[in-house]
């Protein structure tokens, strides 16, 4: 047998965990009767597994009776509730003696209300910590469920929203489900569909305005006349487009969206029918937008964009460029018309298409529903928040469950004259949850106003990318939610000592004065029980933040294939009125790069069509390496113009061949640098004096780079594309220039160097490389911040359960204690005896604890980045913090231990 | 107490609890062996761990289907700590119902050719 044997220790800590997990979980009427026999065959089963597999054989073991305990005790637990809620009768054995049951009145249900006001009064310490602990919980609950609520679950602001979808082109041979749409396949749509209302085409895109102060870069929503009307949405001031707005060679017209509207032009509404210079082109204002109308135009595909301001699309969409795809669809389902019903009628649409256009290669259109398209990425991060909110006021019930418990059993006297007197035992019942409901509406109440301010908080800390930001707002489903909150809380406290009070035995509480009366084994048992829930609860927020802490960690140590530091970057958008040719381009950056070279500090200094983390538009083209022989077959390009320097600046190793130079002039033959996932095409990546076909022409690769993440640091983006800027001067380029010095501050340098090469000339989006790798990171750091705090709070919560408990049980046993001492135990029996009980809680929290976060991680896996979901480093950091936690919880209450004075306790009694 | 429980009123059984009854039908047994004999007689697929074992034999014996016996099998064999458990008339009677249930449902699947008589090569 090459079996590891166990210890013999194993199996005995194993054997008397057993029983205590047992002890604490079975209903005491079903251990009186069996709780030998499921001991003795749990042993005979451990015996089998240690003879058999080893210690391999325990772990098993472990996990099959962990589920067979844990839901064979639940339906115990559950038919022991029903059998008493049928039997119904007050524990009394005198109630022969008692005044016949009957209906308490209402008021004098109220007036227990304020008898539990009455009671929290008292001890002001127990009540201020509880309704803070309530307010915390609920609070965060209120606040996560608040974003759930705007961003997941409010209706989009528009008319019967449910029927508005994106289309959008799915070429699933080249490995892309969702592309943006060309023009003729907008004009095919709305030629051929016959479910929908309309198709409206759309895209984003930034104008300069000048005239009337600064010149400014503003960002434009591109619409087809029939946008606003396909929304239902109509202006505030003036109108939306009409129809006809949009016929190329229409005059122009622009819509402002309020808040520009505001900014720009003070709200004055005489700017409408007034003229504005766009682009140096004139365009009347026709109308603009009401405050709550917003739109963010391309979420799924890039981050959402919000407009400025709205200009018609003036294209000829029967006879413009097929290839190029660059807009979003946007489109109404007629009424009666399901979506299933209309997907189908565009996945034969699109098969026409594939048939006519795409090679049979397998085309087809992608509808997906707009609220879906915007928010359905974040679902699983919310989702996971609300649940990470729910533990943590889980774990603070439990708190207060454990501290209203061992206040009860200091009442029991009381209760038991209550009884006496012939309050019954629902009444009783009732008088404990009247306490717990007063704690939870004050905690409620705290709560909500501490959600209201945090959400404003929360808010400003969300990245820039959570979209329906405007939406999360106070509104009566939050109030709902709130409310069902506080009640469940109220019920969740109050359940357990309501029950431990109807369960007094009369007799002795009175005889006893109150100490010890309810049976000190149960009432310890319950609150162990709740501790254990806490600890168990606390150990899957602690994995969760874990997994998503280490998952941004590894992030960050993730090889974008360029580097960032030390770098200063911005856009510049030439308007194609000044800069109509490739001439004038190219001139413009020879002399903006020339300049910016000459400032002191820099290093070298490139522009490049898309940065590194940055691609918000798809700039992606199908191209045609020379080993792929079939006319039909392509390969899908992120592509980009770059300056000679580029790679160097950006740090974008050349793996074979060369990068640019000055000589990969317009003159000269087309030359193309591409990275290794677009090498990989050629057999052993010898791609370097190859050919491909793109956009018509030939292009030779000269080199091969490392790829460089275009969208963000973690994902995995297309084969890329480069072309010399000589050879294909774009009109929109981003600056980056790697200087020695703190690269912000060249900021107000580099503005000059532009002024100076065209005072016209507006630049934005000036930023550091290292804070667009930040941005782009952003939405996983604001889950796994927010995740830590929540954790570490419920943490804190559940260090504090056992510290209670243990401190509680200390002044409990302070007799028994004392006598134990006076007998001749020793300083270390006594510290071992409480530690042991902090330790046993704890350890079997931990056990349930790593069963629910086993569940919990498998939910996750596609939340955390590179991590298998079972993460061995988290698994070992997060149990291990829990132990020295609960290890220093169980400090005071041992050293109070050690300081019992057998006398004085003695002479207490 | 005049109890005439009529056994077609508690099938069906769930298997688990078949698979309980069935291994008492032969002899008297404690719980460890009902557990194996469950495990082998369902080829491993039905596995009962020790607690939902016993929360099973409290109900089975609440409902009077089996009782424990206090005539131990074999001298040798007996073990004082254990306790032993036999069918009672009824538990016999349910599980007859159950098998016929079961063997009925199993004759009719075969009439319909879902399953052969004997097992194929």
């Amino acid at each position: 047998m090459t079996s590891l044997q166990p210890a013999h220790w194993t199996v005995d800590v194993t054997d008397r965990m057993y029983v205590r997990l047992l002890r604490l979980w079975y209903p005491r009427s079903f251990r009186a009767e069996y709780e030998p026999h499921v001991v003795q065959v749990f042993r005979d089963l451990l015996r089998e597994a240690v003879r058999e597999r080893g210690i391999r054989g325990v772990v098993i073991l472990w996990f099959r009776a962990l589920r067979d305990l844990g839901a064979s005790g639940l339906r115990l637990r559950l038919q022991a509730v029903s059998q008493w809620m049928r039997s119904k009768r007050p524990p009394t054995p005198h109630r022969s003696a008692l005044p016949p049951r009957r209906r308490v009145p209402i008021a004098s249900l109220l007036k227990d209300v304020g008898y539990g006001v009455r009671m929290l009064r008292r001890s002001p310490g127990f009540s201020l910590i509880a309704v803070l602990t309530l307010a915390i919980g609920i609070g965060a609950n209120t606040a996560i469920f608040s974003v759930v609520n705007g961003v997941l679950l409010r209706p989009l602001p528009y008319h019967a929203p449910d029927q508005l979808v994106y289309i959008w082109d799915r070429f699933e041979w080249v490995g892309i489900p969702r592309a943006s749409v060309s023009a003729p396949q907008v004009d095919d749509l709305r030629r051929q569909a016959t479910l929908f209302e309309g198709f409206a085409a759309l895209r984003t895109g930034s104008v300069r305005l000048t005239g009337g102060g600064e010149p400014e870069q503003v960002r434009a929503g591109i619409a087809s006349a029939n946008f606003f009307d396909l929304l239902g949405a109509r202006a505030a001031l003036g109108r939306v487009f009409v129809t006809g707005d949009d016929d190329p060679g229409a005059p122009w017209v622009v819509v402002l969206s309020h808040g520009f509207w505001l900014r720009r032009f003070g709200g004055d509404s005489s700017v409408v029918g007034t003229t504005i210079m766009l682009d140096d082109q004139p365009a009347t204002v026709a109308g603009v937008l009401p405050g709550d109308f917003h739109f963010a135009v391309e979420s799924s595909l890039s981050s959402p964009r919000r407009a400025d301001l709205w200009l018609p699309y003036q294209v000829d969409l029967a006879n413009a460029s097929r290839s190029q795809h660059g807009l979003s669809v946007l489109a109404r389902i007629e009424d009666g018309v399901t979506f299933d019903q209309a997907q189908a009628e565009l996945q034969a649409l699109g098969q026409q298409q594939d048939e006519q256009w795409f090679g049979n290669n397998g085309f087809t259109f992608t509808t997906v529903a707009v609220h879906d398209d915007l928010v359905s990425h974040l679902r699983p991060t919310l989702f996971l928040l609300l649940g990470a909110v729910a533990f943590l006021l889980l774990i603070a019930t439990a708190n207060i469950a454990t501290l209203m418990l061992a206040r009860s059993q200091l009442r029991a006297r009381e209760i038991a004259v209550r009884t006496a007197l012939g309050a019954s035992r629902g009444r009783i019942m009732w008088m404990a949850f009247a306490e717990g409901g007063v704690l939870a509406v004050l905690g409620g109440a705290l709560g909500f106003a501490v959600a209201a301010v945090g959400l404003d908080g929360l808010l400003a800390l969300a990245p820039d990318a959570l979209p329906r930001q405007e939406s999360i707002t106070v509104d009566g489903r939050l109030f709902t939610f709130a409310g069902v909150v506080v009640l469940a809380t109220a019920m969740l406290c109050g359940v357990a000592p309501a029950f431990q009070s109807s369960r007094l035995k009369l007799t002795t509480s009175l005889r006893e004065g109150g100490r010890g009366a309810v049976g000190l084994g149960r009432a310890m048992r319950a609150r162990n029980a709740l501790v254990v829930v806490e600890v168990a609860l606390s150990l899957m927020l602690l994995t969760g933040a874990g997994l998503l802490v280490r998952s941004l960690a590894l992030m960050a140590q993730a090889d974008p294939g360029f580097e960032p530091t030390g770098i200063l970057t911005f856009d510049v958008e030439l308007p194609d009125s000044r800069y109509g040719t490739g001439a004038a381009r190219r001139a413009f950056f020879e002399g903006l790069l020339g300049r910016l070279r000459s400032m002191p500090g820099v290093e070298g200094v490139a522009a490049t069509g898309t940065l590194p983390v940055s691609a918000e538009h798809t700039s992606q083209t199908d191209g045609r390496p020379d080993v792929l022989t079939d006319e039909d077959d392509a390969v899908m390009y992120d592509y980009m113009p770059v300056t000679p320097e580029y790679f160097s600046i950006m740090g974008i190793e050349v793996v074979a061949g060369r990068a640019f130079t000055a000589e990969d002039r317009s003159d000269m033959p087309w030359a193309t640098v591409i990275d290794e996932k677009a090498a990989a095409y050629w057999p052993g990546g010898n791609a370097v004096g190859r050919t491909i076909d793109f956009l018509g022409q030939d292009w030779t690769v000269v080199g091969v780079v490392r790829h460089a993440r275009l969208y963000r640091v973690y994902e995995d983006d297309r084969p890329q594309f480069y072309a010399p800027y000589a050879q294909l001067p774009f009109h929109v380029m981003a600056v980056a220039i790697k200087t020695e010095l703190e690269p912000t501050s060249l900021m107000a340098q580099a503005q000059a160097a532009v002024v100076e090469t065209d005072p016209n000339q507006p630049i934005s989006n000036v930023r550091t490389m290292e804070g667009r790798v930040r941005a782009s990171t952003a939405e996983r750091r604001f889950g796994a911040m927010l995740m830590t705090a929540f954790a570490v709070t419920g943490l804190l919560l559940a260090a504090l359960g056992v510290y209670g408990v243990l401190s509680y049980s200390v002044a409990n046993r302070t007799h028994e204690i004392a006598i134990r001492m006076a007998l001749g135990a020793l300083q270390t029996n006594v510290i071992r005896l409480v530690v042991r009980q902090g330790l046993v809680v704890t350890a079997a929290g931990l056990l349930f604890g790593l069963l629910g976060s086993v569940g919990l991680s498998r939910v996750m896996t596609g939340m955390v980045y590179e991590i298998q979901s079972v993460d061995p480093v988290t698994y070992a950091v997060v149990p291990a913090t829990l132990v020295a936690i609960a290890a220093v919880a169980c400090l005071v209450p041992t050293w109070r231990a050690t300081r019992v004075d057998p006398l004085e306790a003695m002479r207490e009694e | 107490m005049a109890r005439s429980i009529d056994p077609d009123t508690l099938i069906p059984l769930t298997p688990r609890v078949f698979h309980i009854l069935l291994a008492l039908v032969d002899d008297e047994r404690h719980g460890y062996q009902i557990m194996k004999d469950v495990e082998a007689a369902s080829g491993g697929k039905v596995k009962i761990g020790p607690g939902t074992l016993y929360e099973a034999i409290q109900r089975l014996v609440k409902q009077r289907l089996m009782e424990e016996s206090n005539d131990r099998p074999d001298a040798e064999m007996d073990d004082q700590r254990r306790r032993y458990y036999r069918l009672t008339k009824l538990g016999r009677e349910v599980v007859k119902a159950e098998a016929t249930r079961l063997a009925d449902l199993v004759g009719l699947a075969r009439a319909k050719k879902l399953v052969n008589k004997t097992k194929p090569a």
